[in-house]
């Protein structure tokens, strides 16, 4: 069973934001996503890209044989999830996430731009 | 100001500690309070309060109604819990959703307090083991927590036990450990001594029997100087 936060939040503050209480009535999202990237055994669909009006950069195109090796890998779900969800919905979710997790997800490609990635992450 | 007084174990005295503090603190220090008995296992504080059943704290995210405040005395408030804990054992619930709620109460408190002439500082009663998460995430919005816990905390029960109370007492505001015995009274930096049992259990009776004793007075003033300080 689900709750209206946002109605319930309407209600308490007498105001009809319709901003008011989003941030928390989408706590779950959040968390559903980057639960679901968390799973390693479970199967996961490609995500699709969302559509967004703003233009953004196309994702990292992985290759095939790649594609296959990390099908189960929880870090590479988790990085293709983020680059491929629009910029404000990836911000949400990286704002979500514990930095540790982000890092480990990283710390799995050996690729130079990604260790000074890394280093700037953890600075 | 926002105090969420919480705990590991259930049958600590949260209920109890808060009853005494919003008691002390709108009698004895004429600071009013705004108490919500969000614990939805029980809602024993309304109970011990005797507010009428009625649309409470999670009615405005269930149904959409008004919660419907209970005077407890001059001064003291009661938001009560009744609809929680009756959708608690009703509904399959996620914890997250009753989380949520709650913390929505956080964000909409100052609005609600303040649009129906309620004491804008708030005591909230709640259930055992709430998550971490969860309440890091409400210290994040200010609140401060009060963890209360009996002898265990101090007893060494298991590792298990004491990874988790390490984890529950490094995100407290304040450790309150509950019937120390003599043992324990050195341990924890505020102590709640073991009172006989008023005959009448209702909240003011128990909060009296509480700060009747010298040693608890002092643990519940000092309590409230840390975590609820006079505006």
């Amino acid at each position: 069973m689900r709750l209206d936060i946002r109605r319930g939040i309407q209600l308490l503050t007498g105001r009809a934001d319709p901003e008011a209480g989003r941030k928390i009535a989408d706590l779950d999202a959040g968390e559903q996503a980057a639960s679901a990237a968390s799973q390693p055994a479970a199967p996961q669909p490609a995500v699709p890209p969302a559509p967004s009006s703003a233009p953004r950069p196309a994702a990292p195109a992985l290759t095939a044989s790649q594609a296959d090796a990390s099908e189960a890998d929880w870090g590479e779900l988790l990085v293709r999830l983020l680059a491929s969800a629009p910029e404000d919905v990836a911000q949400k979710l990286v704002g979500c996430l514990d930095r540790e997790v982000i890092a480990r997800a990283l710390e799995r490609r050996s690729d130079p731009y990604l260790k000074v990635a890394l280093l700037l992450l953890k600075r | 100001m926002i105090v969420l007084v919480t705990s590991l174990d259930g049958g600590v005295g949260k209920t109890t500690l808060a009853a005494a503090m919003a008691y002390h603190a709108a009698v004895d220090r004429g600071q009013p309070a705004l108490l919500i008995d969000a614990d939805w296992e029980k809602a024993e504080l309304s109970q011990l309060a005797r507010a009428e059943h009625g649309p409470g704290w999670l009615s405005p995210f269930l149904t959409g109604e008004e919660p419907r405040v209970h005077k407890m005395r001059d001064g003291l408030y009661l938001v009560p819990g009744y609809d929680a804990a009756e959708a608690y054992q009703l509904y399959d619930f996620q914890i997250s959703e009753l989380e949520k709620a709650l913390e929505a109460w956080v964000e909409g408190l100052p609005a609600f307090t303040a649009a129906r002439g309620l004491p804008p500082a708030a005591i909230i009663d709640t259930t055992p083991t709430l998550r971490l998460g969860f309440l890091t995430r409400l210290r994040e919005r200010g609140v401060k927590i009060v963890f209360v816990a009996d002898v265990r905390a101090v007893s060494r029960v298991s590792d298990v036990k004491a990874e988790q109370y390490a984890a529950y007492f490094k995100l407290a505001d304040a450790v309150v450990v509950n019937h120390t015995s003599f043992f324990a009274r050195d341990a924890a930096p505020y102590t709640i001594r073991r009172v006989p049992t008023p005959k009448d259990l209702h909240w003011e009776a128990v909060a009296k029997a509480i700060i009747r004793n010298r040693h608890n007075r002092k643990t519940v003033e000092a309590l409230l100087h840390k975590v609820f300080p006079a505006p």
